[in-house]
Formats: C-alpha cells, sequence, structure tokens
C-alpha cells in the first residue's frame, strides 16, 4: 500500500440484514419462522464505494439524511466492519461521531475528560498533561467538578469536542459536530480543524451545508441511496449538491 | 505533538482473519481503558443509595443470615461452620451468576457506544466482571468477621484458594463470553438465563451438605463445575483440606476449555454486535 494513503475504500459494501416484519420476541420468531412468512431483507447502506484519500487531505461527505453518510464514517471508524470490500486505514482515528458518545452522565465533567479520554486512545498521563489546555477551550472551569448530568446539552457537546481535539489526531472524522454551540465557539471550532488540517490531519467531514464543506475540505465527495453519485473538488461537488 | 509519526497504527479489514488472537493484542492495548471502565463502573454502580459500597458487604451478610435461620432451624443440617458454609458457598456462585447475568447485558447496555467508537468488544464483559471481582474480594470483609465470631482456626491451606479463585475466574469469564455472544441474537436469552440460574443453583451445595444427595445421583451430581468450585473454595479455607486431585483436574479442565470457548466464540461475532445492538 502507497507510504502517502491515509484512507482507502475498496469497492466498500455495508449492508443491514432486516426482517420484514418486525418481531417483538422469540415466541412470534418461531411461530413465524415455522409460518415461513420470515423474510430478510437486506438493505445496502453502503455499496462500491471507492475512495481515497492521502495523508493530509480533506474530504467533505455530503448528501441527503439516509445517503450513507455516517455508514461511511463508521466504516473508516471500525465500528462496522465491511460485509464486501475493504477499508484500509493507516493513522490513529479520533471519531466525533454524534459528539460525547461514551461519556457518563453521572460522573463529574473531571472524571468524563478521564473516561473519554481513555476511550480515544489517550493514556492517563497524557490526558493530565493535557488537562489544563481541555479545561480552558471547552470555557467550562467552574462546572468541571459537577456531575454531567447537571449540564446543558451545549455544555456537553463542548466537553466533548475540546477532549475529542485536545491532540493532534492523524485522521479526524468528524459528522455534524459544528451545529454544536453558540456561534462563537463554532468559529472556534473551525479555527482548530483548520490549524490541524494545516499540520498534516487527514480530515473526513460530513455536513449537509455546502458551504462549511467548501471552507474546510479540499476535496468532495456526493453520497446518494448509499452510491457514490460525484467525487471532486469540494467546490465543484458543493456546488453540484447545492444545485440539485 | 507528532511523536508516533513513524509508527501509525494500521487497520486494514482484510486481515482481521484471525479474531481469536487479534481480541488478545487489542485487550492488551487498550488495557487502561478496561480500568478505568471498573473503576467507573464501581464508581457510579451505588452513587445514589447512601450506604454506597457498605452494600457489597451487607448483602451477602443478610443473605447468610436468611439461611441460617431458614435452615438452620428447620431442616437441621448437621454442618460444621454452618454460617461460614452457606457463606463462602455464597461468595462463590454470586459472583458466578451476577456476572453471567450482567455480561449477557453489557453489549446492549452500551450500545451507545459500541455505534460510535471501535474498543475491543470484551473490554465491555471484562468490565462487568471485573466490578464483580471486586465484590468477590469485598466480602472477605464480612467473611473474616464472621469466622472470628465463629472461632474459625484458619491453616495454611488458606492460600490454597488463590489457584482457585484463578480457575474460577476462567470458567466465569468463558461462560459470560458465551451468553453474551447469545443475548445480541436472541434478546430473550436473558429470561431463560434466569431460570438456568436458579435452577444451577438448587444444584449446587450452597446451604445444604452434598451427603443428602442420594448414592446413585452423586456421580452425576459431582460433574457441576459449580459444584467442584465451591468445594475447592470451602475446602481449604473451612476444614484446612487439600482438596483432591479429581477436584483440581475438573476445576481446570471446565476453566480452560470454557474459556477457550467462550473466548473463541466471542470474537467470532463480535464484528456483528455493532450491526445488531
Amino acid at each position: 500500500m502507497d507510504q502517502n494513503i491515509a484512507i482507502q475504500t475498496e469497492d466498500l459494501g455495508i449492508c443491514f440484514k432486516m426482517p420484514s416484519e418486525p418481531i417483538s420476541g422469540t415466541k412470534e420468531l418461531f411461530i413465524k419462522i415455522a409460518k415461513k412468512r420470515i423474510k430478510i431483507n437486506t438493505f445496502w447502506a453502503l455499496r462500491h464505494v471507492n475512495l481515497s484519500l492521502n495523508e493530509g487531505e480533506s474530504i467533505g461527505i455530503m448528501g441527503k439524511n439516509g445517503a450513507g453518510k455516517s455508514t461511511l464514517l463508521k466504516a473508516i471508524a471500525r465500528v462496522l466492519t465491511p460485509k464486501e470490500g475493504r477499508v484500509y486505514v493507516r493513522g490513529k482515528v479520533f471519531p466525533m461521531l454524534e459528539l460525547g458518545a461514551g461519556f457518563n452522565m453521572e460522573l463529574t465533567g473531571h472524571e468524563n475528560i478521564y473516561l473519554y479520554g481513555n476511550i480515544l486512545g489517550l493514556t492517563n498521563e497524557k490526558v493530565t498533561q493535557l488537562y489544563d489546555s481541555i479545561v480552558e477551550f471547552s470555557e467550562l472551569r467552574e462546572f468541571i467538578h459537577s456531575p454531567l448530568r447537571s449540564y446543558s446539552t451545549g455544555m456537553v457537546a463542548r466537553l466533548a469536542f475540546a477532549t475529542a481535539t485536545a491532540v493532534q489526531p492523524d485522521i479526524l472524522l468528524a459528522d455534524e459536530i459544528l451545529s454544536v454551540g453558540d456561534k462563537d465557539f463554532q468559529d472556534k471550532c473551525m479555527d482548530r480543524m483548520r490549524n490541524y488540517l494545516n499540520n498534516g490531519t487527514t480530515i473526513v467531514f460530513v455536513s449537509h451545508s455546502p458551504n462549511s464543506v467548501k471552507q474546510i475540505c479540499k476535496k468532495g465527495l456526493w453520497l446518494e441511496h448509499g452510491q457514490v453519485r460525484m467525487t471532486g473538488s469540494a467546490e465543484e461537488v458543493a456546488d453540484a449538491y447545492a444545485a440539485s | 505533538m507528532q511523536e508516533n509519526l513513524s509508527q501509525k497504527p494500521i487497520y486494514d479489514s482484510a486481515k482481521l482473519t484471525n479474531s481469536f488472537f487479534e481480541e488478545i493484542k487489542g485487550l492488551k492495548e487498550n488495557s487502561y481503558i478496561l480500568r478505568r471502565m471498573i473503576y467507573t463502573n464501581f464508581k457510579t454502580r451505588y452513587k445514589r443509595s447512601y450506604l454506597g459500597v457498605v452494600w457489597s458487604m451487607l448483602n451477602p451478610l443478610l443473605n447468610m443470615i436468611v439461611f441460617v435461620i431458614i435452615f438452620s432451624n428447620l431442616f437441621r443440617f448437621d454442618v460444621p461452620h454452618y454460617p461460614l458454609y452457606i457463606l463462602s458457598g455464597n461468595m462463590i456462585f454470586t459472583f458466578f451468576s451476577q456476572s453471567t447475568s450482567e455480561a449477557m447485558m453489557q453489549i446492549i447496555a452500551n450500545a451507545g457506544m459500541l455505534r460510535r467508537v471501535y474498543l475491543p468488544k470484551t473490554v465491555y464483559i471484562l468490565a462487568g466482571i471485573g466490578i464483580n471481582g471486586i465484590n468477590l474480594i469485598l466480602t472477605f470483609i464480612p467473611f473474616i468477621l464472621i469466622a472470628l465470631i465463629d472461632r474459625l482456626a484458619l491453616s495454611w491451606t488458606v492460600i490454597l484458594i488463590i489457584p482457585v479463585l484463578f480457575l474460577l475466574s476462567l470458567f466465569v469469564v468463558g461462560i459470560s463470553l458465551i451468553v453474551a455472544t447469545i443475548t445480541p441474537f436472541l434478546n430473550d436469552f436473558s429470561q431463560i438465563w434466569s431460570v438456568i440460574i436458579t435452577l444451577w443453583m438448587y444444584l449446587t451445595p450452597l446451604f445444604y451438605p452434598v451427603n443428602i444427595i442420594p448414592e446413585h445421583l452423586i456421580g452425576i451430581y459431582q460433574l457441576n463445575p459449580m459444584y467442584i468450585y465451591v468445594t475447592l473454595f470451602r475446602d481449604p479455607l473451612l476444614y484446612a483440606k487439600i482438596p483432591e486431585l479429581s477436584l483440581w483436574l475438573g476445576g481446570l479442565i471446565y476453566g480452560v476449555i470454557i474459556f477457550a470457548f467462550g473466548w473463541w466464540l466471542f470474537t467470532k461475532n463480535s464484528n456483528e454486535f455493532a450491526y445488531r445492538a
């Protein structure tokens, strides 16, 4: 594999198998199997997706709800293993799929920084090193020893973003994260992402908004019904998507 | 900031062929997450109760009292150190039953995380067992208390419980991985398992002596792995006795085989969990 490749997918396919009718329990399952009424439908959330991204490049992924954008991120993040084709990823992946997954609402902000940091692959020593800068960036110093359940949604998201981006990652997967917080905080997040991009981070950025894709990314990918509709520069794809 | 530029980790889905060993490697790399999750579980478990962690010790003690009241008055079993006999049996069996019933729900309970971040899936199961392991160790505190009251003479054989607990843990992890693999595919299994556990409890000498079992059934009765582990635990702890070789062998075989089978089954299927959870 080429040394510069950060992410490559070859004919990637991900499918979910769903029964044609909802099954509410084992009893019903047996009855329906006995009556042969069950049909398993295969739903391809992604199919024949080819994507290649060099180190330090950024790609914006656009598409309607259900087009397979998040599924693609999950395949790159190793959450969903491919049913078809292949995924190759080189570098430490920081998945920011719905910020704050992995937080524990009963614990304090302080403890959650360690928990989330560990989940993202940072050792305790590393988190301790970064702790002050995380708290600083999240602007939550006064509340850091209160349990997370007392935080507002925006505060949780701020803490999550601050923790997730405290270290410059090799690969950053960002799913609609910029809808988080107020304008000032959004700008701060954008700055940080651009800064990392300039320093060699590979970014896969999912967004509904063609404008933010143009701002951050060089390349673009347009997904429709799980298949690639268009690839090209961010500019071209974003304009085509906006025009559709 | 870019200290590990030269040795970047590589994930290649085409190379995920040997899940059995991949998982061990992944778990080793993520051991600090396991520690963190055990700590987190432990901290949140009693968060909203006044007595907190004291319940870990109070619970088995209260259970023991109930059994002592009922069985030493109603059935009059003639077992030396009867309260400790019950307590020690319950320590072992509770560790087994709690660990397995929690393990089977781990995949569903952690669905939110499972669908968003990749972690070796055994982390979730082992974190659940780890906290029950801590609970087991904590129950030695009430045990020592009762042992002092009951004037139990401890002998050097006590150290034998360390290998016993190790073999038991292998068995418990193995069964936990098996039931944890079944549940995401068959949600009702948790109901079935609770019935199995109840049956299993009565088939294990927790509050009655083994000599009430009819002669012609004792051979089958002694095949029960929990019988083996409970006896392996009690003999050196309560009766200053080195357990028979056949018990050791049984404990070793059950532990190793169930563990290996559970690990194999779980890791073979663990990539499916994110699709199902």
